[in-house]
């Protein structure tokens, strides 16, 4: 059976991302726990059109610190590299998509700070940009 | 262990949030709103709907065929909770609008106004500021299944939908005696609702729709020839209410329809609270609920016990304090309890707490601990009932049997005569224990504002499906009434 008006609905809602844009509210919420919820949603949309139209520092809760200390925590004992076994659990535990499955450095498992960091943060902000493009 | 490997875990008190907030309903309504107007932009759209604030406002439709008081029962609603009264007469009253002369215009040549008309004349009538922040109730409209699929096509859908039902001779003869102030527009009935001035009682008239048998008959047969296919849009929150009764009790259980919540999708997890005097079941309660829905039944007297001869250091602190048959000082117990009900079992399942609070203090503490109950509890029994439950209760010391003398005496002479009382089931103990609980019971009535009283002086089944039924649905809801 096709049900037109269902199909358009999942369009709609792949299309501008809202499962997506909900997610990363819902993240927020579970972080920040704002005694007013409204007003905190309200001000993280403001945040997201802001980025918009400036096509950068799209709201994310994680941000450079957290980077590095993720991989601090991969790398104890400070080689500067990490496997891609751990880049990529790395990758799944902080919700990124669409990274690079073999970055620079994937062939020796080596995968250096720089690299991982740079990684990151394109996915983050491809994750953040809950909007149609 | 590679630390990326560690399972993800929500925090507890997420929980506990979101359903404070309630926002599992929260993001299904804006997500329901953006999928029916499918707006350019949703980030803007969002945010307009999140500053509106008015998830909570009453969205009403009575119905009901004629001369059932549809109109009376709509707009004693609309007077005693503020909201805007919509009807097919005052969206046609409209002087301002081009739909509404549109409208009138279909009525002069003697065509019914077309269904998109209406839904373009209500639209534009809910997004006026009132409606919106105030809520609404509709008053006959819609008329046929047609108009009710428009309407929720564009969005447009009640929160509650009430139908008064009464039989048809009862209207015909209602119709008969109806009469209406041209002046205020206020109905009047010749024998059941006569105006007390004298004024009002000559300029009275007959309604326009007419009143003979024959008319009103033709107008039952329209509304029984659409109101059941009309009534299965609205399944889901629907209520009928016998309108063949006084004015008053017809809007009494109108209220407490009003009151009730629709049932939500959210996840819940149990946490409740029951108090009582001794002797009130609760002990027997919390096991039922706990095995049925596979809840933690926490103790407060058992933890102690657990505690004190575990030997931990808490116990140790509290040990004193038992020996001496004195109550544990609040800080240690809330820090007892504490500790049980933020263990994985009890987030995760949820938990029945009992014997505890004692004291609006505790329950302060134990709030302010994040263990914020979702249900709580009063089983109400008289003391005299306490009394006969528990200091008729005898133990035969040879077999270890337990007899009461009223619901399960002991079968012979000998063995009553070997029976013997626990000591605290004494009549002096059982009195101490009330009037300890009775000390402090209205500060933690006034302290647990959605409380729910029980009457647990029935069979403990009975009662416990009370309890259920107070469990497995939400809440219900105050309503801000003017008088």
């Amino acid at each position: 059976m096709d049900f037109p008006r269902a199909n358009d609905s999942k369009q709609y809602l792949q299309e501008h991302k809202i499962m997506e844009l909900f997610d990363n509210l819902t993240a927020q919420l579970v972080f920040h726990r704002p005694d007013n919820p409204k007003a905190f949603m309200v001000d993280y949309i403001q945040k997201l059109k802001e980025s918009r139209t400036a096509k950068m520092d799209f709201p994310c809760i994680f941000d450079d610190s957290n980077i590095a200390s993720v991989f601090g925590m991969l790398d104890p004992t400070k080689k500067g590299f990490i496997s891609l076994a751990q880049y990529k659990e790395a990758m799944a535990t902080m919700g990124c998509v669409g990274f690079d499955p073999n970055p620079p450095g994937a062939e020796n498992d080596c995968i250096s700070k720089d690299t991982f960091t740079r990684e990151v943060k394109e996915s983050l902000a491809q994750t953040s940009a809950t909007f149609r493009p | 262990m590679d630390a990326t490997k560690r399972p993800l875990r929500i925090p507890p008190q997420f929980g506990v949030y979101a359903e404070k907030h309630n926002l599992f309903e929260m993001f299904r309504k804006l997500i329901e709103d953006l999928l029916t107007h499918k707006p350019e932009d949703p980030l803007e759209f969002l945010q307009e709907q999140l500053k509106r604030d008015n998830n909570d406002v009453p969205a009403i439709i009575v119905q009901g065929p004629t001369a059932s008081g549809k109109t009376t029962i709509a707009k004693l609603i609309c007077s005693s909770s503020r909201t805007a009264y919509i009807s097919k007469d005052t969206l046609l009253a409209d002087d301002v609008s081009s739909l509404a002369a549109e409208a009138k215009q279909c009525l002069q040549n003697n065509q019914p106004v077309p269904t998109d008309l209406w839904v373009k004349m209500i639209e534009a009538r809910l997004k006026l500021y009132d409606c919106v922040k105030k809520g609404w109730v509709m008053d006959g409209f819609p008329e046929t299944r047609e108009q009710a699929l428009a309407l929720q096509a564009v969005g447009i859908s009640a929160k509650h939908y009430i139908v008064l039902e009464a039989p048809d001779t009862v209207l015909i003869e209602r119709q008969m005696g109806k009469r209406i102030d041209p002046e205020t527009k206020e109905i009047y009935h010749t024998t059941f609702d006569f105006p007390s001035n004298p004024d009002v009682e000559s300029r009275l008239v007959e309604p326009p729709e007419g009143c003979s048998e024959a008319a009103t008959a033709e107008r039952l047969m329209r509304w029984h020839r659409y109101s059941a296919g009309l009534q299965r849009c609205f399944e889901k929150y629907k209520k009928s209410i016998n309108a063949d009764q006084p004015k008053a009790d017809v809007f009494a259980q109108v209220l407490t329809f009003l009151k009730v919540k629709t049932r939500s999708l959210a996840p819940h997890t149990p946490r409740i609270i029951l108090l009582g005097p001794t002797g009130s079941g609760k002990g027997v309660q919390a096991a039922l609920l706990a095995s049925k829905y596979n809840l933690v039944n926490v103790s407060s007297g058992q933890l102690v016990k657990e505690a004190v001869s575990s030997q931990s250091k808490s116990g140790e602190a509290m040990r004193p304090y038992v020996e001496r048959g004195m109550l544990v000082p609040d800080n240690l117990m809330v820090k007892l309890l504490d500790d049980r009900l933020s263990q994985v079992d009890c987030t995760t399942r949820g938990w029945v707490l009992r014997g505890f609070p004692r004291t609006r203090e505790q329950a302060e503490n134990l709030s302010t601990c994040g263990h914020e109950p979702n249900r709580v509890f009063f089983l109400d029994v008289p003391n005299d009932s306490v009394y006969e439950r528990l200091t008729l209760r005898s133990l035969d010391v040879v077999t270890g049997q337990r007899f009461h003398s009223l619901y399960n005496p002991p079968r012979t002479v000998e063995i009553k005569e070997r029976g013997v009382q626990q000591p605290s089931d004494a009549e002096e103990e059982v009195h101490q224990r009330l009037s300890a609980f009775y000390a402090y019971a209205e500060e933690i009535a006034d302290f647990y504002e959605d409380a729910q009283h029980i009457n647990a002086d029935q069979d403990p089944h009975t009662v416990f499906e009370c309890v259920e039924s107070m469990l497995v649905n939400p809440t219900p809801r105050r309503l801000e009434l003017d008088d």
